[in-house]
């Protein structure tokens, strides 16, 4: 299994990931494990369509997951995946996407959560995803473009729980 | 008249608008939408939204220029698409401003589309390119 980058980000497919991250990490595939875009015709065709010819791309719901993994693009490509919420990263975890390594980009700012940085903000259900992610042994760290500062959650969670 | 928003990610929409305004006058019917790192989806589409409402006021309809194609202002702009009467197009640069605002009264809000990309394009020339072509 080749995940050269799993990433949660909320606004899916966008500038930062197309320039920024895709470059950096050399993907040629994203996948977007997002139920409200994969069942939303015309949200999933635009997201297609913002993909360079060059990089494949799959939008698939939660209950597509375990076949993707079984198909044989995640072994022949560099695969970059997008998920909308920490609940999608956790989920995605069990159904198959097995990455060692959980980027935290973008979860903006809502009522009743609390900001880490300018593009992270998290509620008690969020942190408690991320917990259970960790327990697994992934490695989360939170880093909104390959340039900023990585800043390791481990530390950043202890502060959000106090 | 059709109405114009420019979308970009930080503060370049405010500034072409500027720009635009320093060469040809004030602009009426215009609005700059800007994207920041930390701003959240709905709010962004929602403050879109009421940006198109407010310069789209005789029914012409409204154009919505981007940054670029794929990026979140632009996301945000086609989401408009099925649901107000505008057309997107993207990759924004000044000419294609100016040339919107020599030409708004005339057109329609597809003929402004089709002109903008091919004016946009054209606008792109190497200077070098155009000496070397008026020389030979």
């Amino acid at each position: 299994m080749s995940i050269v980058l799993a990433r949660v980000d909320n606004r899916l497919i966008h500038g930062q990931v197309l320039e920024a991250w895709v470059p950096y990490v050399d993907a040629d595939y994203i996948v977007v494990v997002d139920d409200a875009v994969a069942h939303d015709l015309f949200r999933k065709q635009l997201m297609q369509a913002v993909v360079p010819a060059d990089i494949g791309v799959e939008i698939c719901s939660h209950d597509q997951v375990s076949r993707f993994c079984q198909g044989p693009v995640i072994d022949q490509h560099r695969v970059l995946i997008l998920f909308a919420t920490p609940e999608d990263a956790l989920s995605g975890y069990r159904e198959g996407l097995q990455y060692a390594e959980l980027n935290l980009g973008n979860m903006h700012a809502q009522e009743g959560k609390r900001c880490i940085s300018r593009t992270l903000a998290f509620g008690p259900d969020d942190v408690a995803n991320l917990e259970q992610i960790s327990r697994q042994g992934v490695v989360i760290s939170a880093q909104c473009i390959p340039t900023d500062r990585s800043l390791c959650w481990d530390c950043q969670c202890e502060e959000l729980k106090a | 008249m059709i109405g114009l928003v420019v979308a970009t990610h930080a503060g370049l929409a405010s500034a072409l608008i500027q720009a635009a305004e320093t060469i040809v006058g004030p602009l009426p019917c215009a609005r700059s939408f800007s994207v920041d790192k930390s701003s959240d989806l709905e709010q962004l589409q929602q403050q879109l939204q009421q940006a198109i409402d407010e310069v789209g006021v005789d029914g012409a309809g409204v154009i919505l220029l981007t940054d670029m194609f794929g990026g979140t202002p632009a996301n945000l702009c086609a989401r408009c698409l099925p649901s107000a009467d505008v057309e997107v197009v993207n990759g924004v640069n000044l000419p294609m401003i100016l040339k919107f605002a020599s030409s708004r009264q005339n057109l329609s809000l597809k003929e402004m589309e089709a002109l903008l990309q091919n004016y946009g394009r054209k606008s792109i020339v190497s200077t070098r390119d155009v000496l070397s072509g008026v020389k030979s």
